[in-house]
């Protein structure tokens, strides 16, 4: 076997070249770890939606909880009343009735004179806000506490609490008439619901909601019920459509997330498939090295054969350089990429009916993000070496010492 | 001339490292061009316009965004209080102005495939091609039959879908269905689904982001949901304005929002950079950190390869000095070498990204829009080819003029 240390000390010589193409190496790779760790921090972020055995109810055909309906009507509890698989606090069934909107809080303007400015805030309504903290496992933070039936008072997730610089006792104001006082913070980092303002359902729907005082028309947009397990939670879905005579769909809360992710897939191909047209560039650009290594070195080859190493030796020992030079930029592109391990994002989860949901994420380089980020500069290695080397192979011992 | 040849001739001695050299850029080139088609049509999305500017008008705090059409009666019906306000101001257009109302429906009677849902936008169909940004162009006699579809001859049931999403949704021109709502319900205890008939009239264009809409008649739609006692009937999610220019898209909006203080009044630019603020930060990385990265990945492989060409040709160097070649002519020969393999690779890039991706993938398809690689990119890729050629190739051919024509012969010797 030819040493290693011959190829390595060729890539020190010509360490012009060896710079040049790891350097492109590097930035390659860095790029596509920064692109497939905000994907990964989605997905992970979709995995972290409460219990495995929460299932989400929307009205029929519904695939994102802003445009669903459910008409507040007397028949409305049959989604969380006499079903055997969800779980109970006390007297009281697992089960958070809720409205989910968007607000558009307006801010003064930047300037004197100036138009005023708006911010989007995530606002869900709660019938109950213990139990539907108990329900996504959210609890609070170290003094606050659940906001009443009664009063002005919400509690929000640690995100939103940070964006709006407010803490428990604070006031602010989502539009003018509405003057809320912050009763508690919800332990709620790495959760879909770090960005989300919790208050009265009434209040959520009456101001930001779909509800008619005019025709008494109150609807919630979100049932969410805990049941024992996730076959409890399997069965529930499958079933309770059947079971009501609401028109209803229910699925797994964290099918519902992931499904609500897959607008991230659409990010990860075109993240893909970037990166693949700019590692082709990359492997081209090793390419261009190695035959260059090879027509420096013909006589090198000639005299290898000569002293008995095979063509496959010689072939390996091309591959293995071209390996070395792809690893060198890699492992490079790997510790710079690894960088934005945690750094935080804004994103959005969509349903693909026009709405979504903004959530703050961590970007996450993690196991399975550094093997496909090592597959691809090997790969890249091998493509670009495997010409070059190729060629060297094939050279004849006699021609190659001429 | 003489120069050009002797670079040609210098670039098909090399062929496998030119021909690589070239693939390698364009590829880049078609990264470059595909990125900034897609960051481009974004900054024109949130880049406020001189003239002809439109100002869209949402509920002032909640979304999804609705409020009664009234409010818009009372900004557009002549002779109102508040018309006669914004008349007095220049530029504003009381004809110019149109309402959407959007609706979700599916084909599939369990309302369960995705693949069987469209969105249609239910509007006044006269102003489609008036008020609608890329829709400019569209014939109004087929909006004309949205009102009176010529097959069915029901009232306001045509219905204008874009053509990717009658591909998808396996319907044509002429076609006549009934679609069930996910978004609107009978007011009903009930409440189930609202069915509706369409007639398919037209098709939107299969480029452009209305490729997968679909607009219908909102007197249609406001007559069911009223029938169904939809609590949504009377109600508008967005009105449009069509005014002259900032100036009076300012002096609009001021009007409205002081009159009508459930409304607010802005520019599309303004709306848009709104609801693009989550994802700034992604689009400030492909601005800043993807785009010039392929950009520099560009410039270190010509830097590679002209690095690679001038120390192979180190004895032909020293040769041209002795021939009285100077400095200079020695780096624009080494330089132009560079230049014309990014030209060529970014010329190829550009122009293939703009062929293939338009005429073939029918665009870039994002979300549920296509982007579409402008003509632009014939002298993108050649001009982000030669620059970063240039850089590129810089130091190796300043290089290839410091060579001592003593060091390169007495080695030879």
């Amino acid at each position: 076997m030819i040493p290693l240390r011959y190829n390595a000390r060729n890539l020190v010589v010509r360490w012009k070249t060896t710079l040049l193409t790891a350097v492109g190496f590097t930035l390659v790779v860095a790029l596509l770890i920064v692109m497939l760790a905000f994907v990964e921090g989605l997905n992970q972020l979709s995995k972290r939606t409460g219990p495995p055995g929460n299932v989400i109810v929307l009205s029929d055909g519904a695939t994102d909880e802003l445009f669903s309906s459910l008409a507040l009507d007397d028949k409305v509890a049959e989604l969380w009343t006499n079903h055997p698989e969800i779980g109970r606090v006390g007297d009281r069934p697992l089960a958070s009735q809720e409205v989910y909107s968007i607000a558009t809080q307006e801010l003064p303007p930047d300037k004197e004179g100036g138009s005023a400015r708006y911010r989007f805030l995530q606002i869900r309504g709660v019938e109950e806000p213990r139990v539907a903290g108990h329900v996504h496992a959210l609890p609070l933070k170290p003094g606050g506490r659940w906001f009443s039936r009664t009063g002005n008072e919400v509690v929000m997730g640690d995100g939103i609490a940070r964006t709006l610089g407010v803490n428990t006792g604070d006031h602010f104001k989502p539009r003018p008439e509405l003057d809320w006082i912050v009763a508690g913070v919800m332990d709620s980092r790495g959760s879909p619901f770090d960005s989300e303002i919790w208050a009265k359902r009434e209040e959520v729907g009456r101001y930001f909601g779909k509800d008619n005082e005019e025709r008494k028309q109150s609807f919630y947009t979100t049932v969410v019920v805990t049941t024992r397990d996730r076959a409890a939670a399997e069965k529930l879905a499958r079933e309770l459509p059947g079971r009501t005579q609401v028109k209803v769909t229910a699925i797994l809360e964290s099918k519902y997330y992931e499904e609500l992710s897959k607008s991230n897939q659409a990010f990860l191909g075109a993240a893909i498939f970037i990166a693949i047209i700019m590692a082709v560039g990359g492997m081209f650009g090793l390419m261009n090295t190695m035959f260059a290594a090879v027509s420096q070195r013909l006589k090198d080859v000639g005299v290898l054969r000569v002293i008995g190493y095979r063509p496959a030796q010689i072939l390996a020992s091309f591959m293995l350089e071209s390996l070395l030079l792809a690893a060198v930029g890699g492992l490079l592109g790997l510790l710079i990429g690894y960088g934005v391990n945690g750094v935080e994002q804004t994103g959005v989860m969509s349903g693909g009916q026009g709405g979504g949901k903004t959530v703050v994420f961590a970007m996450v380089v993690n196991a399975r993000v550094l093997t496909w980020a090592l597959s691809f500069t090997l790969a890249m290695g091998v493509l670009g070496g495997l010409l070059p080397a190729l060629a060297a192979m094939r050279l004849r011992p006699l021609e190659s010492l001429r | 001339m003489q120069f050009v040849l002797f670079i040609l001739k210098n670039l098909r001695r090399g062929r496998a490292r030119t021909i690589i050299t070239i693939l390698a850029v364009m590829l880049l080139a078609a990264t470059f061009s595909m990125v900034w088609t897609v960051v481009s049509a974004l900054q024109s999305f949130t880049t406020e316009k001189a003239t002809n500017v439109r100002a869209v008008l949402t509920d002032r705090y909640r979304i999804p965004s609705r409020f009664d059409r009234g409010l818009m009666d009372q900004i557009v019906r002549p002779h109102g209080i508040l018309n006669g306000r914004l008349r007095k101001i220049q530029g504003f257009r009381p004809d110019k102005y149109t309402i959407w109302h959007f609706v979700f429906f599916t084909l599939d009677p369990d309302m369960k495939d995705k693949d069987l849902a469209f969105f249609a936008i239910a509007t006044i169909p006269e102003k489609i091609p008036v008020m609608t940004e890329e829709l400019e162009a569209f014939d109004p006699r087929l909006c004309q039959r949205v009102v009176s579809p010529p097959r069915t001859h029901k009232p306001n049931i045509g219905l204008i879908m874009g053509a990717d999403r009658l591909r998808k949704l396996g319907k044509k021109v002429g076609d006549v269905f009934p679609a069930r709502s996910i978004s609107h319900r009978e007011g009903t205890a009930a409440r189930r689904p609202i069915e509706m008939e369409f007639e398919v009239v037209g098709a939107l264009p299969a480029t452009g982001r209305w490729s997968t809409a679909a607009f219908m008649d909102y007197a249609y739609l406001d007559r069911v949901l009223k029938d169904k006692k939809n609590e949504e009937d009377g109600q508008v999610h967005i009105g449009w304005l069509l005014v002259d220019d900032q100036a009076a898209a300012t002096a609009v909006g001021g009007v409205i929002e002081k009159e009508l203080r459930e409304l607010r009044c802005e520019t599309a630019a303004s709306a848009y950079s709104r609801f693009l603020e989550p994802l700034k930060g992604v689009f400030w990385g492909i601005k800043w950190l993807l785009t010039p990265a392929i950009a520099i990945v560009m410039t270190l492989i010509v830097a590679n390869a002209i690095a690679i060409t001038v120390r192979e040709r180190g004895t032909e160097v020293a040769v041209l000095k002795v021939l009285g070649f100077g400095r200079g002519r020695i780096l624009v020969i080494i330089l132009g070498e560079g230049m014309l393999l990014g030209v060529a690779g970014g010329l190829l890039g550009g122009g293939l990204t703009h062929g293939l991706v338009n005429g073939v993938a029918g665009g870039l398809p994002l979300g549920d829009g296509r982007f579409h690689v402008s003509g632009h990119a014939w002298w993108w890729g050649p001009a982000i080819g030669a620059i970063t050629a240039a850089i590129g190739g810089l130091l190796p051919a300043w290089g290839a003029c410091r060579i001592k024509v003593s060091t390169v012969f007495s080695r030879v010797a």
